[in-house]
């Protein structure tokens, strides 16, 4: 007989070297080989398209910063100056009520007269 | 495999009275490969559907990661933009010049004195926007010195709460007094990344970190220079896991964690604003 | 492009999912009932198949503006490669190699299993630089005698004497060609291990030259009758106790295809590959090596070509045959003067 707190170490151990117990190699026809190399193929090309789209998105924005800064700068150089902030003075914060989006979000999603209380 | 369409007889290494040529069987090597692709038993690889070490590796949406995609990285770049930014060098050994034709062997100059090398910090482009690399999660499980079975427990919390298999921690010192011997398994550690660290993420900072009477904001002057943040919990944070939450009959004991979390961001500063909009409460910036 | 279908049922399963009664390619009606599919595949395979075809698309619209009929082709190519009744004649071998999207996936199977291993061999036995500077591959050859039972033969692999007797059949499969077109080749086989005792030292000999060798990767096995043979294949004919002999396979593409100046070319006696080589402006492009030494059918494939008794050679290297004999210690004198001219 194993006493009641070794029986509950020998449990923990079963859920640590559970991925033994997982098949050792998916029995697949050609059929199903072909098309799920297809779909993961797609699925690679998809990713691409989407990881290019966003860095074409970035790029472009980072030349609009600039050249908007540039510009600032040429017209009003006390106001670039103010804008311009050196990297060892920024950190900013995202507010603490920006929430990560879900598909079941909240009845209200935005409450627009919100205001801290506690500050 | 690498081809070479020129075989490199290289002129001007055999002038600095180096061979020129590989002198090491097979000397014509204009082909590579590893030794191992020519195998009977070679493998096929893990990502083949085929392999037995086939795994799934996307299995479900990635809700943070698309938010980083779609709101956090456009809104980083511009926060972190400074305009006409220059290369700031690190601190680092430096050779010394070249004085005298002896001064080229001599070691370069030494740093002064407590000072750590750092890294050159480049400007801010839409190239390197800080992103969230991977957690780190220690745990230290103290009274394993005395009963070693817990260090199993803390083994198996750690695989509840992050979905990955932690491994065991050894110590590694000798203190009598504490009963403490190296070898003794004293605890768990487990590297998350990729789907595990977004679930972890969200767990986190949606249903612990609110609810947790002792967690207080990450401060507003952590971080190791490199844009790595580490952060705290006690065992009472580890029982609001909906993983232990709901089982915790079950666990005798939970134990303390420590969480570093790296990031590719090149300053503190930056890396804090990054977790802000994780979802980590983060205090204001303090001064040093 | 056009398809040549393997097995409609088997595609068909393909592109409309496994059928209840099973996947077709599964041979007996036991395990086609016991297979079960993963579920919920087939709108993730429609989905991907309108991805992978406008990709398709794009790379076809590309490759009509390429600049280079060599870039056009590998644009061509690569646009059909995830097709997936392109796949699956692929896994079952069922191809057409003039055409480019299944030379480009026969040549991705030769870069990386069989290219790396003939270069080991020739690099290892030293093919490399012994008969030729060096290589870089361009093509794959392949090498069978032809006897029931045997197949293509390893590279580097020691082969048994009365097997080696006849003409080998040589496969050139050349992938820098463009699809659907042939090379010119000529073949020579060389063998460096002649021991040559007056100088200490080894010559090289030459077995068999062949030129104007037509091989496309449709055809790729060399007619020795619709080619000009300018040396006849001469079987290796190792001696006994002497190392073993490396017969070295060198495939150079014509630069200029069909050559007359080639075919009338007369072989002086001793023959030099590398000036061979750069004189009548050849490009190696593949190589091979079998080995071979003395064996127990040696004499009788000595006897068959006519050849006299090989020699035998001992450690000593002495004036008269019998003193050598001397230093093997464990046999009597008789026995050893007995061994040296009867062991054949």
């Amino acid at each position: 007989m194993i006493k009641p707190g070794a029986q509950r170490v020998v449990n923990m151990l079963g859920v640590l070297s559970a991925s033994r117990r997982q098949p050792r190699r998916l029995k697949l026809c050609r059929e199903d080989i072909i098309r799920h190399k297809t779909i993961k193929h797609a699925y690679q090309l998809f990713t691409k398209n989407e990881q290019a789209e966003q860095k074409q998105k970035l790029d472009q924005q980072y030349l609009r910063i600039k050249e908007a800064a540039d510009l600032l700068q040429e017209l009003d150089p006390e106001l670039f100056a103010a804008t311009n902030v050196p990297p060892e003075k920024k950190g900013r914060r995202f507010p603490l009520e920006l929430r990560v989006p879900t598909d079941t979000p909240p009845r209200t999603i935005w409450s627009s007269t919100f205001a801290n209380k506690l500050r | 495999m690498r081809t070479h369409l020129v075989r490199n007889f290289s002129t001007s290494s055999a002038l600095l009275g180096r061979t020129g040529v590989s002198i090491v069987p097979p000397v014509h090597h204009l082909i590579r490969f590893k030794k191992s692709q020519l195998s009977d038993k070679a493998r096929p690889p893990k990502s083949w559907v085929t392999s037995a070490g086939f795994r799934p590796q996307i299995t479900r949406h990635d809700r943070l990661r698309q938010h980083y995609n779609d709101t956090l990285a456009s809104d980083l770049l511009l926060l972190n933009y400074t305009h006409n930014e220059t290369t700031v060098e690190g601190a680092r050994r430096k050779p010394r010049a070249p004085v005298t034709p002896y001064s080229v062997y001599q070691p370069s100059k030494p740093l002064p004195q407590h000072t750590q090398p750092t890294k050159d910090i480049k400007p801010r482009t839409s190239e390197n926007i800080p992103h969230l690399e991977r957690i780190s999660i220690n745990c230290f499980a103290k009274p394993a010195i005395e009963n070693r079975d817990l260090a199993i427990t803390a083994k198996v919390m750690l695989q509840h709460i992050t979905g990955m298999k932690p491994r065991d921690v050894f110590a590694k010192t000798n203190l009598p007094m504490f009963h403490l011997r190296p070898g003794m398994p004293v605890g768990a550690k487990v590297e998350i990344t990729g789907e595990a660290m977004s679930q972890f993420v969200s767990t986190l900072t949606e249903l612990v970190l609110p609810r947790s009477r002792t967690f207080r904001n990450i401060s507003g002057k952590c971080g190791d220079g490199n844009g790595n943040i580490g952060l705290k919990l006690t065992k009472h944070d580890i029982t609001l896991f909906p993983e232990l939450e709901n089982s915790l009959e079950l666990w005798p004991e939970t134990f303390d964690i420590d969480l570093i979390v790296h990031t590719s961001a090149q300053t503190d500063r930056e890396a804090r604003t990054l977790l802000s909009g994780l979802g980590f409460p983060v205090s204001s910036e303090i001064r040093k | 492009m056009s398809l040549r279908n393997s097995s409609s049922r088997i595609i068909k399963a393909i592109y409309e999912g496994v059928p209840a009664t099973g996947p077709p390619s599964l041979r007996t009606r036991w395990s086609r009932l016991r297979y079960k599919s993963p579920e919920h595949m087939q709108p993730a395979f429609e989905e991907a198949l309108k991805i992978i075809n406008k990709d398709s698309e794009n790379q076809k619209l590309a490759a009509q503006n390429a600049s280079s009929s060599q870039v056009r082709e590998e644009l061509y190519a690569k646009s059909d490669i995830y097709n997936p009744e392109v796949q699956y004649n692929d896994f079952v071998n069922y191809v057409d190699l003039s055409n480019p999207t299944y030379k480009l996936l026969a040549k991705r199977r030769w870069l990386r299993r069989s290219m790396p291993t003939m270069m080991q061999r020739i690099e290892q036995l030293h093919v490399i630089p012994d008969t030729l500077p060096t290589l870089m591959p361009e093509a794959e050859t392949k090498i069978k005698f032809l006897l029931p039972k045997l197949d293509f033969i390893d590279p580097g692999a020691w082969v048994r004497n009365d097997i080696c007797m006849r003409t080998p059949q040589i496969s050139i499969s050349d992938f820098s060609l463009p699809a659907g077109t042939s090379g010119h080749y000529t073949v020579a086989i060389v063998n460096p291990d002649i021991p040559d005792l007056e100088n200490d030292s080894f010559n090289t000999d030459l077995h068999f030259l062949a030129t104007n060798v037509e091989a496309s990767l449709a055809n790729p096995i060399a007619n020795w009758a619709k080619s000009s043979v300018l040396k006849p294949y001469m079987p290796p004919v190792p001696e006994k106790n002497a190392p073993g002999q490396r017969m070295c396979v060198w495939v150079m593409r014509q630069e200029n295809g069909h050559s007359s100046n080639l075919e009338n070319k007369e072989l002086v006696s001793e023959f030099d590959l590398r000036s061979f080589v750069s004189e009548q402006n050849l490009r190696p492009v593949s190589a091979f090596v079998w080995r071979s030494k003395w064996d127990y059918t040696s004499p009788a494939v000595r006897e068959k070509l006519g050849l006299p008794r090989g020699r035998v050679f001992y450690r000593a290297r002495t004036e008269f045959a019998e003193d050598s004999v001397l230093h093997i210690t464990e046999r009597p004198k008789w026995q050893k003067v007995d061994e040296l001219y009867h062991n054949e």
